[in-house]
Parts: structure tokens; C-alpha cells; sequence
């Protein structure tokens, strides 16, 4: 998708960062006093969604840059941060919870920066490690023809020891990235899924080659990496093409370099069905066997997400047994069964992965 | 209204002509006789076309049923000539109106032609006031698709069989697909809760399976169950929905069968109840025992410490479904 139509708030319209993307984009530009008329026009139309992709409005950030991964109670969080650099996506995948999660959805990017590097000092001053990432409301590297955000991000990072940034991505827009001075203070990551989901599910996304190409390159760096296995589809077949891809990273990336790989099968709210079908009438993805989980989502059969786990995480511990693996929120009993323990006999699931970030990314707490 | 009352010959009113035919109701056999032995209570209006013709505002059956008891000419209410068409129309919908309440296909009738003279809903909606049609634009809506279907589909909603929820729903189907549905609904009577899921589940089937809903439900081991003359209307719905069930959700049944066969292997007193979590998706499985003495109490716990080492009742507990190399 290509952003056909530029909007700016008119209170950062003078900001030095709206004027630079306004030249950048060279797209019809329009000074708005709110987003309500935009909201609304795109509203109105047959795929707001879509269109949605195509106008970009960049603006201030009212809220905080930072907050807390929304989890829910009855499934285990891991305790991540978010940084709020924007919101949605260029890329189009069917089974996007951002397509319901905005209403409308549309592009906005915040260019109160100075902000941003604010809330993000006042972290490093803390006491507690902090893992922090840029992809949950929007894929970390769209922005970077924008605005090299994610290049600014990575030198904040590099010097400070109390946080990691995460960037987490479907694109292989990192060739700005490689040579920067990092200090392992940043963890390139990648959501894999199987060719067929993909070139089905994952409109305008990089192949699977290509995202793994780039993660190589990254490694030569010396960027540590992480994997996320999300969303698992359930489809004839998938298991033998989940294990291709399993053969596929650890044939290519060195297991030791890995931070972490995360694993969460496809969920979501009962009225992103509707969107789906609307939008994607020849996705089947929607037609699995799901039952709707204790925090309201649509979640595969339990039965059938734990013999699903078991498989892939016994396929990654035989490539690379030391690797941490862990699930994006799944219960006690899905751990017990398919890892054989409970993260509280570690310390608890936010522990486990601050301790695999202190480990490979050479984090420390302020009073170390 | 000013009418002119006048006896008509029957040869003049075009019968055919249906301009303000509102009504659905059919059969004049009984009007017939009714009109036969005591006459037209009640005369039809009529508005004059021409020099010398008639249209039919109102009592479309009462004329059918003149013309077959062989009258020639009849008494009616003439219209004045320079009435204007949305009035005489809303006039036909009132004398309706003011008789029964009109059933939904009627009123998209309604809707429809009142939409030939008014421009937009919020006309349809104060006009309908006026002539006793409470409306409002998500109803007009709905009343404009209903009117899409096909004929046939709009009879089985006068007859209650498909009600408008479904009829709605069945809008977004191909045709061959909704009127295979229609006829399904007919020959079966599901309730609409019944219809909802059916509905759905042979959607989204026919999504899965890459065919048609009519294909569908209509041949394969769904239309032998439809067309076994040795099953009742009740046991077919039974076998139907069971069926659609298992292919729609195959890991979920060969689950639920599983959890049978292990839950029955159990062998528990009735004064033991088993429950798993809702879905199986919680972990919290519950046991409730029913006793009246010590005695059973004691017995009852027996069996429960029993229970912990029966492999069926760890295989329950592991949530493990066999053979899952069949599942992916
Ligand atoms: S890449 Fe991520 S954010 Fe972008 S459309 Fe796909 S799922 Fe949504």
C-alpha cells in the first residue's frame, strides 16, 4: 500500500519533523484543526479499513509513549512495554487485529519526539529492566522512508544498559540499521509464518527468505534477534510447513544469537470475523475450530492449540535445544503441558525474559 | 375522501392491472361464497382510467371473486379522476392498514411502491405515519431486501416457516443457494435458533469444502439423510445438524467423543458428577458428589481416591486428543 494523502495537524504543522515527512512524502498535503473530518470520511466509506492505509495523519502523541502491553488476567503476560510511535500498518494481513482495534483505523504517526526520548530517559532511570517495543500498534520498519525513527531509537538505546528495544517486523527495511552503533541494546525481530500463510495471509509483507536474509545480515552485525511464531494457523499440512520454516532459521541464524522466539496460535475479537470475511472473502483462516477463550477471544480448541505447541516447540528444541521459548498469553496448563513447567517455577514469565535480554543484550539494573 | 358510488361493469376494471395491489393473501373461494349469499358488504375502490376504464385501488380479491360467481357488473366506489397516484396509493395501503395488520411482504410492497412517488426515508417514514405504517430506515431497509428474494422465499415468509432474520440472511446467498436453503427450512421446520446455526454452519462448510451451499445440503450424505423415507422430519433435523456439527468442528467432535468414551470408562456412580471446564478451555474440572449417610460419603470418597490413578481419568485431564497426525 502507498499513503496517497498527507494529513497534519495544524498544532505540529510548524514542527521541524512535520515539515521534513511533508517533503519526504510529496503527496497532496492537507492542514487539518482535528481528525474528526478524516475520521469521518474514511468511516464512511465501503473499506475504511483499506483506506485507512492510504492517508497518513501525523500529529502529537496526548497519551504516553510508554504503557504496559494490554494483558489479560486469565492468560500469562510477559510484562512487555510498548512505545507508541504510531499506529497501523502499509502491509495487509488478513488476520490484523489492528482492523478492529482502531476505530476508524488509519495511519497517524506522532512527531512530538522530544517526548518520546523524554519518557524513554525517564525509563532508563529506573530500576527495573525494561523490554520495550515499537511493533504492537503498527509494524516497527514502515516508518522508516518517513522517518528513520527506528535508526534514532537504536543510537537512544545504545547508550543506557537498563532497557531493550524490540523491533519487530515483517518488512527487510534495515539496511540504514546495520552498520549503526547498537551495542546489543536492540533485538531485530521477525514474525515467521509457513510460505503458504505468507503469500495467502500476508499481503505486501516480505517473504519468508527475504525476512530471513535480512535477520542474517543483521546477525553479521551482531544485532541479537528474535523470532515470533504468531499467529500459528491451523490448515492441512501446516505442521510439516511449520517444521520447513524451524529448518529454515536454524539453518540460517545461529541459535545463540537468538533473545527469545515466542509462540502464539491465531486469536482474535469475535467482530474482527466479520472484517475478515468482508475483506478477505477467499481467506479461510476464519474457519478454524475456535471456541471463544475465558478474555472474550476467538481462540483454536485448547486440545488442539496444546498437540499444535507440543509439535513445534519439541520441533525447536531439537534444532536448538538452549533456545528460550516462550508463549504470548497462554495459561499454566499449556506451559506445564507443552514445556514441561510453569514460568513461576522461574520467577515468572516477565523474569524469565528480562534474565534472556540481561544475557544476550548485556543489560543491567541501575543499581548493579 | 370523496367518492362517487356507481355500479361497474365488471369488463371495464383491468384485472391485471396491479398498481395497488398491496395484499397477499390468494385464494377467493371463501369471499365467494360469502359475496354469493350476502352480497358486497363493503364496495371495492376503483380509480377510473381513460375514457371509460377502471384500476383497482382497493378489494382486488372481492372483484376475483364476483368475476368467478359470474356477476357482470358491481357496485364500487369511484375515485375522482384528477386524484394524484401517491394518494390513491396511499390510500389502497390505508384500507389495508385499517383491516389487519399487513404481513412483511406486504410492506415491502408498501415501501417499494410508495418509493416510486416519494423521494427519500425520512418522505417514507412521515408519509407512512399518516396511512397507519410505522417505519423506520433501518426497517425500510430490511423491507427492501426482503423484497429482493425470490417469490418463493417471500411465500415461506407469510407462511412463518423462514422468519426475517433468516429471509435476510439469506439475501447474501447465490440464488440456487438461498432457495435450496428455503426449501430445506420447509422440509424440515427447524426453530429459529436451529436455523440460525444450520445457516451458519453450511456457510461456512461450504467456505471450508470449496462448494456450494446447495451442493452442499442437497447432495452427498446430507441430501440421503433428506431423502431416507424410513426417517421422520424430527430425526432427520437430529441426524442433519449432528452431521454438520462434526464436519464443521472435527477436532472438537473427535474430542467430545473422546471425553465420552474415557468419561463413561469411569464408570462413576450417578452421585458423582464430572464437569470440565466450559469449552475445555479453563482448567478448573469440578467433581460434586450427592450423599445421605457417612457410609456413602465414605464410599463415594473411595471412589474419588480411586479416580486419581485411572489412566481414563488422566487422559481427561491431559486435554490430549489421539491420533492428531489425522488433525493438521
Ligand atoms: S504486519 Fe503486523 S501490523 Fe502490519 S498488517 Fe500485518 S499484522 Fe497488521
Amino acid at each position: 500500500m502507498t499513503i496517497k494523502k498527507l494529513y497534519i495537524d495544524k498544532e505540529i504543522a510548524e514542527y521541524p519533523l512535520s515539515l521534513e515527512i511533508k517533503q519526504r512524502l510529496s503527496i497532496p498535503a492537507e492542514t487539518v484543526d482535528s481528525p474528526e473530518s478524516i475520521f469521518k470520511s474514511i468511516s464512511a466509506l465501503p473499506d475504511p479499513v483499506g483506506a485507512g492505509k492510504k492517508v497518513l495523519f501525523i500529529t502529537r502523541n496526548k497519551g504516553a509513549f510508554v504503557r504496559p502491553c494490554p494483558g489479560t488476567r486469565y492468560y500469562t503476560c510477559c510484562g512487555y512495554m510498548i512505545l507508541h510511535i504510531g499506529t497501523f500498518c502499509l502491509m495487509d494481513c488478513t488476520y490484523c487485529i489492528l482492523q478492529s482495534y482502531f476505530h476508524p483505523p488509519l495511519l497517524q504517526y506522532y512527531v512530538n519526539q522530544e517526548a518520546m526520548m523524554a519518557a524513554l530517559d525517564d525509563v532508563f532511570t529506573r530500576t527495573r529492566i525494561r523490554r520495550i517495543g515499537t511493533g504492537e500498534f503498527t509494524d516497527s520498519l514502515i516508518w522508516e522512508t518517513i522517518d528513520p525513527i527506528s535508526a534514532k531509537l537504536i543510537q537512544k538505546f545504545a547508550g543506557q544498559s537498563q532497557a531493550v528495544l524490540e523491533l519487530k517486523t515483517k518488512t527487510i527495511n534495515i539496511d540504514h540499521l546495520l552498520s549503526l552503533p547498537h551495542n546489543r541494546k536492540t533485538i531485530m525481530a521477525w514474525s515467521l509464518n509457513t510460505k503458504n500463510i505468507i503469500r495467502s495471509q500476508e499481503g505486501g509483507a516480505a517473504s519468508l527468505n527475504a525476512r530471513l536474509d535480512a535477520a542474517t545480515r543483521c546477525q553479521t552485525y551482531n544485532y541479537p534477534l528474535a523470532f515470533h511464531f504468531d499467529p500459528l494457523i491451523v490448515y492441512p499440512g501446516c505442521i510439516e510447513e511449520y517444521y520447513d520454516v524451524i529448518d529454515q532459521l536454524f539453518d540460517r541464524i545461529n541459535p545463540d544469537n537468538i533473545v527469545w522466539i515466542s509462540l502464539g496460535s491465531f486469536r482474535f475479537m469475535p467482530d474482527l470475523k466479520t472484517i475478515i470475511e468482508h475483506r478477505f472473502p477467499d481467506s479461510k483462516i476464519i474457519y478454524g475450530e475456535f471456541i471463544k477463550g475465558l478474555d472474550g477471544k476467538m481462540r483454536y480448541f485448547k486440545p488442539l492449540r496444546l498437540s499444535l505447541y507440543k509439535k513445534i516447540i519439541d520441533y525447536i528444541k531439537y534444532r536448538a535445544p538452549g533456545v528460550c521459548v516462550y508463549f504470548c498469553m497462554e495459561d499454566d496448563e499449556i506451559w506445564k503441558h507443552t514445556m514441561g513447567f510453569l514460568p513461576s517455577e522461574y520467577g515468572g514469565l516477565p523474569a524469565i525474559l528480562d534474565n534472556a535480554a540481561i544475557r544476550h543484550c548485556g543489560l543491567r539494573t541501575c543499581s548493579d | 375522501m370523496v367518492y362517487k358510488n356507481k355500479s361497474v361493469q365488471l369488463c371495464l376494471i383491468d384485472q391485471k392491472d396491479l398498481t395497488y395491489q398491496i395484499s397477499t393473501l390468494k385464494p377467493v373461494d371463501c369471499i365467494s361464497q360469502s359475496v354469493s349469499q350476502i352480497g358486497l358488504i363493503n364496495p371495492p375502490i376503483l380509480s377510473p382510467v381513460g375514457n371509460s376504464g377502471y384500476r383497482i385501488v382497493s378489494g382486488f380479491r372481492r372483484i376475483a371473486a364476483c368475476k368467478k360467481i359470474g356477476w357482470s357488473e358491481l357496485s364500487a366506489r369511484i375515485l375522482p379522476s384528477d386524484m394524484e397516484q401517491i394518494n390513491i396509493l396511499g390510500l389502497a395501503i390505508a384500507d389495508n392498514v385499517q383491516h389487519r395488520e399487513l404481513n412483511l411482504i406486504e410492506q415491502a410492497v408498501a415501501i417499494e411502491k410508495l418509493g416510486l412517488y416519494l423521494d427519500d426515508d425520512t418522505d417514507i417514514i412521515s408519509y407512512g405515519k399518516k396511512i397507519g405504517l410505522q417505519l423506520n430506515r433501518q426497517f425500510i431497509n430490511r423491507l427492501r431486501r426482503l423484497n429482493k428474494l425470490s417469490d418463493s422465499i417471500k411465500d415461506r415468509v407469510i407462511s412463518d416457516t423462514i422468519p426475517l432474520t433468516i429471509a435476510l440472511e439469506l439475501d447474501k446467498l447465490d440464488t440456487a443457494s438461498a432457495e435450496e436453503v428455503a426449501l430445506f427450512f420447509d422440509e424440515l421446520r427447524p426453530t429459529l435458533n436451529q436455523q440460525k446455526e444450520i445457516l451458519l454452519l453450511v456457510k461456512e462448510l461450504a467456505r471450508v469444502e470449496d462448494r456450494s451451499i446447495s451442493d452442499l445440503i442437497k447432495t452427498g450424505s446430507i441430501g440421503a439423510i433428506r431423502g431416507d423415507m424410513d426417517l421422520d422430519r424430527s430425526q432427520k433435523l437430529k441426524r442433519i445438524r449432528a452431521l454438520l456439527k462434526k464436519r464443521r468442528y472435527p477436532a472438537i467432535h473427535h474430542f467430545e467423543a473422546l471425553f465420552d468414551r474415557n468419561l463413561k470408562a469411569l464408570e462413576l456412580p450417578r452421585d458423582i458428577d464430572f464437569s470440565p471446564p466450559a469449552n475445555f478451555e479453563g482448567n478448573r474440572f469440578s467433581m460434586t458428589i450427592f450423599f445421605h449417610s457417612l457410609a456413602e460419603f465414605k464410599t463415594h470418597v473411595g471412589t474419588l481416591i480411586r479416580l486419581a490413578d485411572a489412566p481414563h481419568f488422566i487422559e481427561i485431564l491431559k486435554k490430549q486428543i489421539d491420533n492428531q497426525e489425522t488433525l493438521y
